[in-house]
């Protein structure tokens, strides 16, 4: 079948396929692992209409201070927490709740301990491997997550404490607004494979939906779909 | 925002169906303009999300036992727009190095297709892209993002170095230009349905 480009004979990859390794024991951080960074394109107005989308990075920027509600997630915990004085500036009413505090997300790195898989070979273990104990040493879902599925928090997920895991607890406040896996895993600072594990296991307890993208064919959208994002695109 | 249910596409707001999502894939060479263009259409600030990946050393020289592993992250950049109150497009920018594929795959999973986006100066940058999209079936145009407003070369001579067929669309952009990066969408998205149909005959 012609995708429209006429054989040449160069090819520049290799035989090797990546994915295998990722979907094996691949998908273990390394030493050398960096945190996302979120690009600091200066888009002055754009960030102030849409505050919500912000990382966590500028939580702790200087000379922004932090106003109460600034983040969807303050709304969500004053909610499901709050009395009548919990909106109130620095004060959530809720002690030992700091994973809902807007100083910070916890680095993936200080993220509680949890036992080391067993199966995992000697030098594997230690920091390298600190993002995955999050997900029990698991790298894929039972759920298998396109990167741009959304998710929002579930009935079940609004209720006060019906998320015990503090990354748990951060993906409900989040996905009150729908959000893709790639946002989740972005806003939170985590690799895109743990935040598919953390994402499907929430949808096993019933504490987040997933709307995979419907309208489509084999591996493809349908022309209906295409159709719709066509004159979505007109419109903009 | 204060209140989730201010937006449109609040899970709490009584929609009446699902949202759903739609992902085009935007490739090329580093420093092509990638984020640019992403940023140019985004109703977010680009985000960042990154892979971790082990690739297995390349040294022929390391006979043992155990593979040497080398441990990557791989960045991926994305925007988000809102196209109506429930469909979301997202634009997914990412670095066309052969030894990126494993994400890739992920990428191009339910894709309507790519955009790789070119610097005429550095044509042979785009070959990586180009190959995988063609390997896939994805569907994909060529658009060539003018630095300082100049073409270092004809469109022909363009097509004739990446050897892509007449009917693959070969546009002109500005990646800085929401008009032009919406245009350029608008070439893709059209393309796709086309190839699309052409097929189903
Ligand atoms: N003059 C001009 N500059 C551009 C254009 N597009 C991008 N740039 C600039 O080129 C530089 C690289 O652009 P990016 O969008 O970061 O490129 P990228 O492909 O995302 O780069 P990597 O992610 O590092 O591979 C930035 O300084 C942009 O401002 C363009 O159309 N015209
Ligand atoms: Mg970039």
């Amino acid at each position: 079948m012609s995708t429209g480009r006429r054989p040449t004979g160069r090819r520049t990859e290799d035989d090797f396929s990546y994915r295998d390794l990722f979907d094996s024991d691949a998908a273990f951080g390394g030493p050398d692992t960096e945190l996302p960074r979120e690009q600091q394109v200066d888009e002055p107005e754009r960030r102030l209409a849409d505050m919500s989308e912000r990382g966590w990075d500028d939580l702790s920027e200087p000379g922004l201070g932090e106003p109460p509600n600034r983040f969807d997630i303050d709304g969500f915990r004053a909610r499901l927490f709050g009395g009548p004085s919990a909106t109130l500036y620095g004060d959530p009413g809720i002690p030992a709740q700091s994973d809902w505090d807007s100083k910070e997300i916890p680095a993936v790195a200080e993220l509680e301990p949890e036992p080391e898989p067993a199966e995992l070979a000697p030098h594997e273990t230690g920091s390298m491997v600190r993002p995955y104990t999050k997900t029990g040493g698991r790298t894929r879902s039972d759920y298998d997550l396109a990167i741009e599925a959304l998710v929002s928090t579930s009935d079940r997920g609004r209720v006060p404490d019906a998320a015990v895991r503090p990354e748990h607890r951060s993906i409900c406040g989040l996905c009150l607004d729908t959000r893709s896996v790639a946002e989740v895993a972005a806003h939170l600072r985590l690799p895109l494979g743990v935040a598919r594990v953390l994402i499907g296991d929430m949808a096993g307890m019933g504490l987040v939906s997933i709307h995979q993208s419907g309208m489509v064919v084999g591996d493809r959208p349908s022309i209906e779909f295409m159709e719709r994002v066509l004159s979505g695109l007109r419109r903009l | 925002m204060g209140s989730a249910g201010s937006s449109p596409l609040s899970a709490r707001g009584a929609s009446s169906q699902p949202t759903t999502s739609a992902k085009i894939v935007v490739a090329g060479g580093f420093g092509v303009g990638k984020t640019t263009l992403v940023g140019s259409v985004s109703e977010i600030v680009p985000l960042t999300t990154e892979a971790v990946m082990t690739e297995a050393s390349v040294d022929v020289d390391d006979l043992s036992s155990t593979p040497n592993k080398v441990t990557t992250t791989v960045a991926m950049d994305f925007g988000r727009v809102s196209l109506d109150s429930d469909l979301i497009l997202y634009l997914f920018g990412t670095p066309g190095q052969h030894r990126f594929w494993f994400m890739w795959d992920d990428l191009v999973r339910g894709a309507i297709g790519a955009i790789v986006l070119v610097d005429t100066r550095r044509l042979a940058d785009a070959f990586a892209s180009i190959d995988f999209f063609e390997d896939r079936g994805l569907p994909y145009v060529i658009a060539l993002n003018c630095f300082d407003r100049v073409l270092h070369h004809r469109i022909d001579d363009v097509r004739e170095a990446l050897t892509v067929e007449p009917s693959v669309p070969i546009v002109t952009t500005d990646a800085r230009d929401r008009d032009s990066t919406k245009e350029t969408l608008i070439t893709l998205v059209e393309h796709a349905m086309n190839q699309r149909m052409s097929r189903a005959v």
